[in-house]
Parts: C-alpha cells; structure tokens; sequence
C-alpha cells in the first residue's frame, strides 16, 4: 500500500476523531441536554451547531452571526481572530479533514442512488454560497442588530441543516417543552434538512459546495493557507487528470473549491501535486 | 563540388546549432523569469501570511481582553431556540 492509497482512511480517521471532540459530551444527548462548561466560550473551526447536546465547543458561524449583531456596541474582534487564524493556517483543511458535517456528507453520498457528476450548471451554484454568507450570515444580522436591536443568526435560523439535524431534532425529541414550542419554522427547517440530506446522496458534498458559508470564508484563504495542497507548475503537464477525477468544482487542485483532500495526487502521473509543506524541499 | 557541398553542410550545420543554442537560451531566459516570478508570488504570499498572522492573533487577544470570549460562553451555554429552528 502505497502512501498516496492510505491517505482517503487516514482522513476518515481524523474526520471521525474531530467528529467525537467537538461532540464529546456523549451524556448529554441521554438527557437531552446542552453542555455547560467553560470549554464552550472556545470555537472550533468547523460547522457544529453548539446546541448540540453533544458540543464542547461553539460555532463559529452562530458566534460571527450573534457578534455581528451587537456590532453597534463593540466590534468582534476575537471571532475574526479565529477566522483569521484558521484561515491562515489550514483553511479548506477544515473543509476536508475538521467538519464533522462533511463527514456525514461523504457517507451520505456512499448510498447507493444514481449520482450526478459535476458540469457547468454545478460550478455556478458554487457561487451561490458566498450569496448566502453575504445575505444570511453577514447582512441580515448587521442590519437587524443595528436598526432593530435585536439578534437574528438568519442563516442558523433559516438555513443551517447541522442545527436541525445535531440541536432541533434531538432536542425536541427528547424535551417536551421544546416540542410544544415547535411550529412552523421548525417543520421549514425539517423539510430543509431532508432535501438537503437527498442532495447529498446525490451530489458529492453538495451542501460544502453550494451552501456552505463557513466554506465560502475558509475558501478566501486558498492562496495564503498554510496547509494544504499546491501543484508544482514546473513539473505540471497540463493534462487535467487531476480536475477530471476531483468530484469538486475545481479549476486546479488547491484553488477555492479545493477541500484540500489529496485524492488527486494519487491520479497525478507526473508528481506535480504535493502538499504544501514541502515547498522548501523542491525549490 | 564535394568541397562545396561539405562546405555548405558544414555553414547549414552551424546554423542549426546556432539556432538550437539561442532556443535553449531563450528557453532559459524564460525558466529564469518564471522562477523570478515565483519568488516574487512568494515573498507577497508571506508577506500576506504574516500580516495575517498578526492581525489574527491581535484581534483575537483583543477579543478576549474586551470581553468577547464571556459573551460567546454566556450564548452557547444556552440553547439557541433559532439553531434548533424554534424561535
């Protein structure tokens, strides 16, 4: 077993550890419960909604959204600070190896269902998510923090199928309370969810590729990330194997849509693709 | 004749190592720009990652001296109604 063929387990691997870490609180979805502890004021880089009885850490998109919409009484330095920083470090990385919602996404597309494959129509929805970061995430709760007063996280409340999925439903099942509460925008978000969950099935990691905010941020660091994957453009031949078999809509390994896997070294018959730590060695 | 004609091989020889020697040096010449290019794409490169960096920690230790890591604990510890598609 060569290097390049271990890497896919390998990355599952950390997948599924991040997955555990960021839902260490296993008691809490027995009592139905949030986690309390001090842990919490921390974020972690993926999507994890942190009314998830499970989560340990927050979200950094609820966090961005809920600081964004006091922006009138102080600026929110510590979350762009974390973005900043992960950005910095690992950017899609996170994408590929930190997101517990990824993972459920390529394990949703392991069902067997006729799949569709990338084409022109899929690379412009690609488009579609920095729509959402900027409508959803960025200006819905800037407008309403600092003309109405009040938080609105639209894209957690609207949008966001991990909070459904990790908080709503194990919440409201296990929380009579909660259950009467639920109404009409519950019932919206459910359906959302399920058309989401189809989708995935279908499209390879179509919510990451189309919806995803907190991808379309981590994307603005492709070319800065310090992790990562690069193509060495001496040894490149050009030959699009690696776009061909990438099931993203990537223009080039690497570029913004790049979720950083390394599954086209493998494919690469020249040796061009490489990770980015290695730079210094082959120059 | 065969003098001429060895004497013309030979200046059509010369010729075609003359050519193929300025084809390599032009081939060089452009290895040398994409190689300066490169370092030059680098060096903005880290310059951006080091601005980055500090602008990312800054923001981040200001963050948390005005009070921002509080704020964040005090909103995760309570279920947020709108995550989980409540209110």
């Amino acid at each position: 077993m060569d290097k390049g063929s271990r890497l896919p387990f390998r990355r599952k691997c950390i997948q599924l550890a991040a997955a555990l870490l960021y839902n260490a609180n296993i008691k809490g979805f027995q009592n139905a419960e949030i986690y309390k502890g001090p842990l919490k004021g921390m974020c972690v880089p993926g999507l994890n909604c942190y009314s998830c009885p499970g989560a340990v850490a927050a979200c950094p998109l609820g966090t961005l959204q809920n600081a964004l919409s006091s922006i009138r009484y102080r600026i929110p330095m510590y979350i762009l600070g974390i973005f900043l920083l992960s950005g910095l470090f690992l950017g899609r990385v996170i994408c590929g190896f930190l997101c517990p919602f990824g993972l459920l996404q390529e394990l949703m597309y392991k069902i067997p269902l006729p799949k569709l494959k990338k084409n022109k129509i899929t690379r412009s929805l690609c488009w579609l998510k920095y729509l959402i970061l900027g409508i959803f995430v960025l200006s819905i709760p800037i407008y309403m923090g600092i003309w109405n007063g009040m938080p609105v996280p639209a894209f957690c409340k609207y949008i966001c199928p991990a909070g459904t999925l990790e908080g709503g439903l194990v919440l409201v099942a296990g929380n009579a309370g909660l259950r009467k509460l639920a109404g009409g925008l519950f019932t919206w978000k459910v359906v959302l969810l399920l058309l989401i969950l189809f989708s995935m099935m279908v499209l390879y990691r179509s919510f990451c590729r189309f919806l995803c905010p907190l991808g379309a941020i981590y994307s603005l660091f492709a070319k800065i990330s310090i992790l990562g994957i690069r193509v060495d453009e001496n040894k490149c031949s050009g030959c699009q194997a690696c776009v061909r078999h990438c099931r993203l809509d990537v223009k080039k390994p690497g570029d913004r849509e790049c979720i950083q896997c390394g599954s086209c070294m493998d494919v690469c018959t020249a040796g061009a693709i490489c990770r980015k730590k290695v730079r210094k060695e082959n120059m | 004749m065969i003098d001429k004609i060895a004497y013309i091989v030979y200046n059509m020889l010369r010729l075609l190592l003359f050519v193929y020697k300025s084809d390599r040096k032009a081939g060089g010449i452009q290895k040398m720009r994409m190689r300066a290019d490169m370092e030059k794409g680098q060096k903005k490169r880290t310059g951006l990652q080091i601005l980055t960096g500090v602008l990312g920690a800054a923001l981040l230790v200001g963050g948390v001296w005005q009070g921002e890591y509080a704020v964040t604990l005090n909103k995760a510890i309570h279920i947020c109604l709108e995550c989980i598609g409540i209110g």
